[in-house]
């Protein structure tokens, strides 16, 4: 910048403005930057002033949350399975095999489903074929939507599916028969919360 | 009279102040759960978590603050902010598409410097020290360039849904350059009411200062942060 109205000063006023501006800042950090974000007080002034109120008043209020009515989207039926244009597939009306795939026992797995992803748990059941399942997470409430899709060779665009159960929960168990042969998906989506 | 004149845009500066601190820096939770919770193009939200980020962004516009301290046309104002805003576009842009995520208290930490620089830089502490000035363009456009990669780290944050990413980031990228353009507005303005009083030249150096001042303190504040999580 090439103005001439820019400030002369002396090398002695510089370095004195240099210093009196990290004290300045360091003073309003230690003093009360510290104790309110960071419930750091060296000085103790954060509880003199009462800065360091701030911190736990912040950390209250996120206990505070999980206990506050929790807002969902609503639920509704038309949201439920692929919607009424989607034509339902010829297959859906197959005949049920005699004999079903071996029941398995005590098959647990744990997912890890990261924050703001979704996550799809799916098997391969046989038309009539019957699951019992129960799934809970570690505390945090997951909208989930347990649907079945026929397995296609070439899947047109807008598949058929049907859901079964889709709920905001952090629990679920129950039994399903499948009403045809296809892939059973437990699916977690992006939670709404 | 000389008092009224000192006050009266003392008075200006302080109310500009007070409705920037009323806000917290970063992104609050009903836009976070907006981010989480998206999917697919949303070019118009978009804008205003960008537009809104920027406004309430105390560290941008303390930095452009001292960039257009001692700026007088307006022709040369505009160079100056446009080479931020190419800085600060070209990283948002990239780092956002290319995933990179700089660690965000340390990005944060080099933004506070740049208003540390700035305010050295309008003391003629550089000249002084060091008998030459930096290029104050490209100091401008690399410190622009550290600006975008703190927007784009502090977006990436949130993992939101990828689909229709360069059209919303667009939008983002939009709503921080209109964001700049509204706050702009009223420095421009109060700065260039105060430039009508003696006190302006007077503490010119006193302000910039502060702002180092500010800078040094937000420094302090991110690297608390780097350190203790």
């Amino acid at each position: 910048m090439t103005t001439n109205e820019e400030p002369v000063m002396g090398n002695k006023q510089l370095i004195k403005y240099l210093i009196i501006s990290i004290l300045i800042g360091g003073f309003v950090l230690v003093t009360a930057i510290l104790p309110a974000e960071y419930n750091i007080d060296p000085l103790g002034t954060g509880k003199l002033f009462g800065f360091s109120r701030l911190y736990q008043d912040a950390a209250e209020e996120e206990i505070g949350m999980q206990n506050a009515p929790l807002k969902f989207k609503k639920l509704t039926i038309e949201e439920s399975g692929s919607g009424p244009d989607v034509p339902v597939p010829e297959k859906v009306n197959e005949q049920a095999p005699v004999e079903q795939y071996t029941k398995r026992e005590d098959n647990n797995i744990t997912v890890v489903i990261p924050a703001g992803k979704g996550i799809e748990y799916k098997f391969k059941m046989l038309k009539y074929g019957s699951t019992k399942y129960e799934w809970y997470t570690d505390g945090s409430i997951l909208y989930s939507d347990m649907h079945g899709e026929l397995l296609l060779a070439t899947p047109p665009e807008d598949e058929f599916f049907e859901s079964y159960a889709e709920a905001y929960s952090n629990n679920m168990t129950g039994t399903l028969i499948a009403p045809f042969e296809g892939i059973l998906k437990i699916s977690f989506p992006i939670s709404c919360l | 009279m000389n008092i009224k004149k000192i006050v009266t845009p003392l008075i200006f500066l302080l109310l500009c102040l007070i409705s920037v601190t009323a806000y917290a820096h970063g992104v609050d939770d009903e836009t976070k759960s907006f981010l989480q919770g998206n999917k697919g193009v949303a070019f118009g939200p978009f804008l205003y978590i960008g537009a809104k980020h920027m406004i309430t962004g105390y560290d941008h516009l303390l930095f452009l603050v001292g960039v257009i301290f001692f700026l007088y046309r307006p022709k040369e104002i505009i160079l100056y902010v446009s080479f931020f805003t190419i800085g600060h576009s070209v990283t948002l842009l990239l780092g956002v598409m290319t995933d990179i995520q700089l660690n965000i208290f340390l990005i944060d930490a080099i933004i506070a410097l740049s208003i540390v620089y700035k305010g050295f830089d309008n003391l003629g502490g550089f000249k002084k020290f060091f008998g030459k000035q930096p290029n104050t363009k490209a100091a401008v456009l690399i410190f622009g360039l550290f600006h975008g990669f703190g927007l784009a780290t502090k977006l990436q944050e949130f993992n939101f849904d990828r689909e229709g990413l360069f059209t919303n980031l667009l939008g983002f990228n939009l709503g921080v350059e209109v964001g700049q353009f509204l706050a702009l507005g009223l420095v421009l303005l109060i700065l260039s009411i105060w430039r009508r009083y003696s006190s302006y030249t007077k503490f010119a150096n006193l302000t910039n200062m502060l702002l180092m001042a500010a800078g040094f303190l937000l420094i302090g504040f991110q690297l608390t942060g780097y350190f203790t999580t």
